[in-house]
Order: structure tokens, then sequence, then C-alpha cells
């Protein structure tokens, strides 16, 4: 069974996943249940302890630790200290580190995000927190412009920023619900990162902070309370093996995917919900598409960019597919079919 | 020979002898004053007629006997002067400042030591002679992109850099040529950014506005963002407890944008040590200032944050302001602004001829009555604290600095097209970059 930290139990509906709850797909996902045995069974050999941590813990610690590596690291953003973070993600951190290291700025988005990237021009590491990324768009321009100055000084002027926040869809809101990764992951010069699972959200948040470049670190609000396993290893990033379908997401989707697989499974459709974008940058493209070539002869890539109540859809175009085509298509680079299924065309809040 | 004296200006040991080859008038002077003369070989004391101070006569009689004696190998011509013909520092009076939320200014009086008028006279002249020599490599289309010049504005540039240190910081706007200068960076190395060579501040990347030395954060530009940057260096400053401040300059255009009274709030909440400077040129590129500002008393737009509206003609005024703010900063009392009354000649950029808005009428009259290259230049000679060939040839190097700078900018190769795609990321592995085409590959490099 699945644990808090604190020894106590999750209620049965958190425990399934709050995917399963919204579809009604009224399982616990079998393939989780195999790789986590197999990890539980793989620890246990290497003696390795093993926690279930949620997103939000995850993050928490990964600040924690690196506030206390390193000096020059700061948290600014608004309600991120009295307030324990507006989603309790930097929780505790004030009372351990007071008012120089954890700041709570004013409701003015454009001021502090110049602020903290002005403080990483000086020689210091913060951490800029938007409280959703929708805010983001009042200080765009300090986000997109503080990844020009290492190009436009040549190499004179770095800027290590770390700019955090919850990204995405959120249950039952209409507003404040957009989702930026695409946005962001077009600039150059700007690193952006979307985890899904504690371990990730943890290790990247971690490398960002000590990455000399401006990072955008989203998460998903969703994902926060659900709980992980999180070991000291890092794990591979096969979340599901399968041989007809490569299944390629981010954030929050890549739940939908490993829904989407299991219902598909029974119709005998495997999924690959593998190599999921930790990074947007839609360059990367390429990078996968020889890596799949690597490992498998036929195959069709599917990336998901996706938010709402994809994962119907999901279900029917790819037994759709299954059906009606052939799956057994010769693979070839300049024959990769790739759809992608993203938000509908409709900007919300 | 050398005398030693009771008096400072005697401890000259050489004289200087003028001599008029048309009338075979033979001067000598001691410290300036004549003491003899001597005429188709008569010899008179002049030492009488000038005024010598009381505990002089004796050495200088001695000095007469000696050059009578001397008198065959008197005709050397020598023909540089003492240091000590000059006045060494001189006070001036400067003009009164206005005062917001703020009991007392700064001092009406400002002191000038003759090292520091002729640094300042150096400095204002090269920036005046780089902008303008900007002006002409632009029009020959050598320099091409964007190119904000500040000729007129010298006097803001120098006098901030003398009221602060080199381990103050600084950040600007895109007229930054004049800054960059102050802050350390080289005629040469400005020069050659701006017409996009290797040799360049920025390894020409940069360009014009994207110009950075130590403790100077550039170049920015998009109007207005650079002043939560500099708040951001305050915030530094402050956390690390390096007693240091930084400068955030903008202009009257700037000065109405929300970002900058965000900064306003946040660095007088947690008293940053942030001097903010408007840069007033009374022209936001067309715009006038009494038709884009509803309140044309900048230095009161920071409200809560005390003000001080300045000449910035006067380099001295200028100076002056800022030790005063600097101090204000450095003793934890928060914030101030400061407003800077100046003008600029050229217009906006290299693309506005500068008449269409203002008559030329307005741009001579302030060129003859507040130029502050000028005005430094008058009060220097009034106060005979330099002499005007001594100026001339200030100006004579300077011209043939900016000349071997614009030769070397011209000629200096282009940055290689391996670094197009370099400096992306810091301290990061190279990686390959999609170039225009999905064929073309570039490599990154740190």
């Amino acid at each position: 069974m699945l644990h808090r930290r604190d020894g106590s139990r999750f209620p049965p509906d958190v425990t399934l996943g709050i995917q399963a709850k919204e579809f009604n797909l009224g399982f616990i996902r079998p393939d989780n249940l195999v790789s986590h045995g197999l990890r539980v069974f793989r620890c246990l050999l290497s003696s390795v302890s093993l926690f279930q941590v949620n997103v939000q813990d995850a993050l928490n610690q990964a600040m924690d630790e690196e506030l206390e590596r390193d000096e020059r690291v700061f948290l600014l953003g608004e309600e991120v200290a009295q307030y324990d973070g507006a989603y309790k993600v930097s929780r505790g951190l004030w009372k351990k580190y007071g008012d120089k290291r954890i700041i709570d700025t004013p409701v003015t988005e454009m001021g502090f995000a110049g602020i903290a990237v002005g403080a990483a021009f000086a020689g210091l590491r913060p951490i800029c927190e938007f409280m959703t990324w929708n805010f983001s768009m009042q200080a765009i321009d300090q986000v997109i412009n503080s990844a020009k100055t290492y190009y436009m000084s040549a190499g004179g002027q770095p800027v290590p920023i770390v700019f955090r926040g919850p990204n995405g869809s959120s249950a039952g809101k209409l507003t404040n619900i957009y989702c930026f990764a695409a946005w962001y992951g077009h600039c150059p010069g700007l690193k952006v990162v979307s985890p899904w699972n504690s371990e990730d959200a943890r290790g990247l948040l971690k490398a960002a902070i000590r990455d000399d470049n401006p990072v955008v670190f989203k998460a998903n609000e969703l994902m926060y309370g659900v709980p992980f396993d999180l070991s000291e290893e890092v794990m591979p990033k096969v979340e599901r093996q399968g041989a007809h379908i490569t299944l390629v997401s981010h954030s929050r989707c890549v739940g939908f995917c490993l829904d989407a697989a299991a219902v598909l499974a029974k119709e005998g459709v495997e999924c690959e919900v593998s190599i999921f974008t930790l990074s947007a940058r839609v360059c990367e493209l390429a990078t996968f598409q020889l890596q799949v070539k690597q490992w498998r002869r036929r195959g069709w890539l599917l990336f998901l960019w996706a938010t709402n109540k994809l994962c119907y859809f999901l279900i029917f175009f790819l037994h759709f597919i299954c059906t009606y085509i052939s799956v057994s298509v010769s693979y070839d680079q300049k024959e990769l079919l790739d759809i992608r299924t993203a938000t509908t065309h409709l900007k919300l809040g | 020979m050398s005398f030693s004296a009771n008096e400072a200006f005697l401890l000259v040991d050489w004289f200087s002898v003028f001599q008029d080859r048309r009338t075979s008038l033979v001067l000598v002077s001691c410290n300036g004053v004549f003491i003899q003369s001597c005429c188709c070989g008569v010899w008179i004391n002049l030492w009488k007629y000038s005024y010598v101070p009381y505990g002089s006569v004796l050495p200088q009689m001695l000095l007469c006997c000696l050059s009578r004696l001397a008198q065959p190998q008197v005709f050397l011509v020598v023909a540089s002067r003492s240091y000590a013909d000059f006045t060494p520092e001189a006070t001036f009076d400067i003009k009164k400042v206005d005062l917001h939320r703020l009991e007392e200014g700064p001092p009406l009086t400002a002191t000038l030591t003759r090292e520091e008028g002729l640094k300042y006279y150096r400095t204002m002249q090269t920036i005046r002679r780089m902008e303008l020599k900007a002006d002409q490599l632009y029009k020959q289309k050598i320099i091409r992109g964007f190119c904000h010049l500040s000729d007129g504005q010298e006097a803001c540039a120098v006098g901030i850099e003398g009221g602060i240190t080199l381990s103050d910081h600084l950040i600007t706007a895109y007229r930054a040529h004049g800054y960059t200068l102050t802050r350390g960076g080289t005629v040469r190395e400005i020069m050659a950014e701006l017409t996009g060579r290797r040799g360049g501040i920025a390894k020409g990347k940069g360009g014009s506005m994207h110009m950075y030395t130590k403790n100077f954060y550039g170049g920015n530009g998009i109007v207005g963002a650079q002043v939560p940057l500099g708040a951001g260096v305050a915030l530094a400053c402050k956390y690390l407890g390096n007693d240091q401040l930084c400068v955030s300059l903008y202009g009257d255009g700037a000065a109405n944008q929300g970002q900058i009274f965000e900064t306003y709030n946040m660095s007088s909440l947690w008293k940053l040590p942030i001097i903010f400077i408007c840069e007033n040129n009374q022209y936001a590129m067309g715009t006038s200032v009494e038709r884009s500002a509803a309140s044309t008393e900048y230095y009161k737009r920071g409200d809560y944050i005390p003000g001080i509206r300045v000449d910035g003609m006067d380099v001295l005024c200028v100076r002056e302001a800022t030790k005063f703010a600097a101090d204000h900063c450095r003793s934890g009392k928060g914030p101030i602004l400061m407003e800077l009354q100046t003008y600029r000649y050229h217009g906006h950029s290299m693309s506005d001829p500068g008449v269409s808005y203002r008559t030329r009428e307005e741009i001579q009259e302030v060129r003859s009555k507040s130029d502050p290259i000028s005005m430094l230049k008058d009060r220097m000679l009034i106060n005979n604290m330099a002499s005007i060939e001594e100026l001339k040839e200030i100006d004579i190097a300077v011209r043939k600095e900016i000349e071997d700078a614009a030769q070397f900018a011209t000629t200096d190769p282009e940055p290689p097209l391996d670094d197009l795609c370099s400096h992306i990321f810091a301290n990061d592995q190279p990686f390959e970059v999609r170039g225009a085409t999905p064929w073309t590959k570039l490599t990154s490099t740190s």
C-alpha cells in the first residue's frame, strides 16, 4: 500500500491517482505495480532507501538542500515566506532561513522578476517563483531577456537564475490554467524543464539551481499531491515498455499516457510510454527520432502536449489506428509519422 | 643651481628665458615672475617692479646676480613651464538643487583640483569626439544597426563617475557609450564593438546596446527594464553586505514605465542601496516631456523616495549631487532619486535628424550657453588652472586616440562564423544547434 512520509495512509481515491478518479477508469495502473515491485526488489538488493514522496515535498527538499549548500541561493516570490508558499512548496523554509533568504514580494511580477535577474547578474543564484506561469506573462520580458545576456555579452555575463512555478491545467478551473511550455521552449538560451514525478522534480530542480543558465521550471499543480517512489538513484526514463507505439509526453500528460497504455494493453496494442520530454525544447525532436530509430524497427511516434480530458481521445484514436490501419509499417525516418495532439485552440483564462 | 625657499613657489630650480628675436629682448622669469630683462646687453632687474612675496627677495636677488654672471649660457630657451604656474585648486559656486522630501541637499560650492579638472576635461572630450566619430562612421555605413549618441550629455557620465567608485555598480539604457568609457572600457573596444569586430568589448556580438565591463551591466534595449535589474544588483550588494551601491539610470521617456514604480516600491520597502537617476534630456525620442508626462517633475515621481533635481550640464553639480546621494544610500537610508536636466545635440538615434520635433535654434542655444565641455574649460581658464595650449594639447591627443580607434575598428576582422552559436549557455557541454534550415547544423560552445 502507498503511505505518506509520516506513516499515515492515503485515502483510496488519492492512491488510485487523480487521473483514475477523473476518467473513471477505476483500476490501479498495472504497469506501475509491476515496475514498482521491480524497483522495490532492486532497492532491497542494493539497500537503497525508498520513500513515498509527493512532488511538492520533493521540490521542498530540493530547495532546502540547495539553500543549505550554497549561501548565494535565495528564493523570492509572492507568498513564499510566511504563507509557506501558495501551493506549500516552500513550507518551512522561511522559518529555517529567515527574511534574508526567503523573500516575500508584493504583487508586482515584472518588478520582482527584474530584481531576481539583476541579483543573478551581480553573482547571487536566485529562485524566482511565479504563483502560476500565467502570471509570468506580466514579466515575460524579464524572463526572455535574461536568456540573451550571456550571448550578447559574449560570455561575460552569465545569469544563474531559476524561474519556478505551477503550469498547465488544474482541477475544475477555467482561468489561470494555460500551459506555457511551448511559449518558453521557443526561446534560445532558456532551458525549459517540465518534470512529472517526484524524482525528476527533485533532481531537475537541484540541477537547475546549480546550472549557470536561466532555467524555466514548470510543474503541474495537480501533481503536487501525488506520491511517488523517491530513492537516491536516478531511475530510467522508460515508464512502460511496448513494441507498437511510442507515446511521448511531458508533465501531467505522462499519467494520461500510462492510463491509455493500460487500456490499450487489453486490446493487444503495446504502447511504450518511454521518452517523455523533460525539456520542452522543440529542437530536441530530432534527438528523439534518432533514438527511437535506434531502438525500434517499427512504430509510430505520438506527441502529447495536452491538458484536460485528452485520454479519451487518445484511446479512441489509437484504437482506430490499430484496428483499421496496419501497424506493421516499416519504419524509416522519412516515413516517421508523428501526430501531435495538443490543447484545443482555445485560450481560456 | 638650486635654491631653498621659504615660499612654495620658489622650489623650482631653473628659470625660463623668453627671447624675442625681433628686438633681442631677453626676459628671465622665475616662477612666472619676470625678474630680469636684457635688451641689447642692458640688464634690468624687474623684481622691484613686480610683486614678490616678502621672503623671496634675497633668493631672487641672488638669482639675478647669478644669471648675469652666467650670461653666455642663459640663451637656452626652455619651452616648458613649471606646474606651479597654475592654481592647484579652486572652489566654484554651483546651482542650488531642488529638493523633494529632504531637509538638506548637496553643498552649494564644489572644489575642483587641477588634476581632476584635466581628467574630466579629457574624458568629456573623449566622449564627445567618440560620439562624433561614430556619427561619421555610421554615415559611411561602417557602423550599422542602432546607434544612440550622447553628445551633450557628457557631464552626466563623468560627473556620476566622479561621485562613486569603480567598485560600485551602474546600469543604464541604450545611450551607453559614455558610461562604458567611464566604467573602464577603452575607446578602441567601444568603437570596435560598434562596428561589430572581434576586438570589441563584447567580441562584436553585442553591438551598441550591449556593452559590459566589470560592475557595469550595459546597455539594455528594453526601455525601463534596466531599472528593476539595477534594484536586483542593489539587493545583491545588500545581501553580500559589501557597502557597495548601484546607480540605475533611465530617461524621461522610461520614467513613465510601470516597472519603474514597482521598483520604487520594492527598493523603498527593503531599503536597497540604489540611486535612481533620471537623465531628462527633454525629449523621449520625439516626444517632449510636456507631451508625454502629466508631471514633468521627475524627481518627485518617486513619491515616498527623496529626490533632487540637478543641472546635468555642469559636471561639478552632477558630481556633488552623486556624492550626496551615495552618502545617503551608504548610510542605510534606502533609495534616492536624482533628476539630471541635460540635453542631447543629436537626434534620438542615427536615423533621426533631430529637428522635426525641436528647432535648430534651440539646439544652438543650448550648445552656446550650456555646453558642458565649454563650461569646464572656461572655469579652468578663468581660474588659471590650465592654459589654453595645454587644453589644445589634450584635444589633439584625444583626436589622435579616436583616429587610432576608428582605424582599428574599421580594419579589425569580424568575429568568425564558428562564434555565431557560441555563448548560448554558460559552463555547458558543446551541443548542436539547428541553423536556418533543418539540415544546417552549427555547434555551440560555452
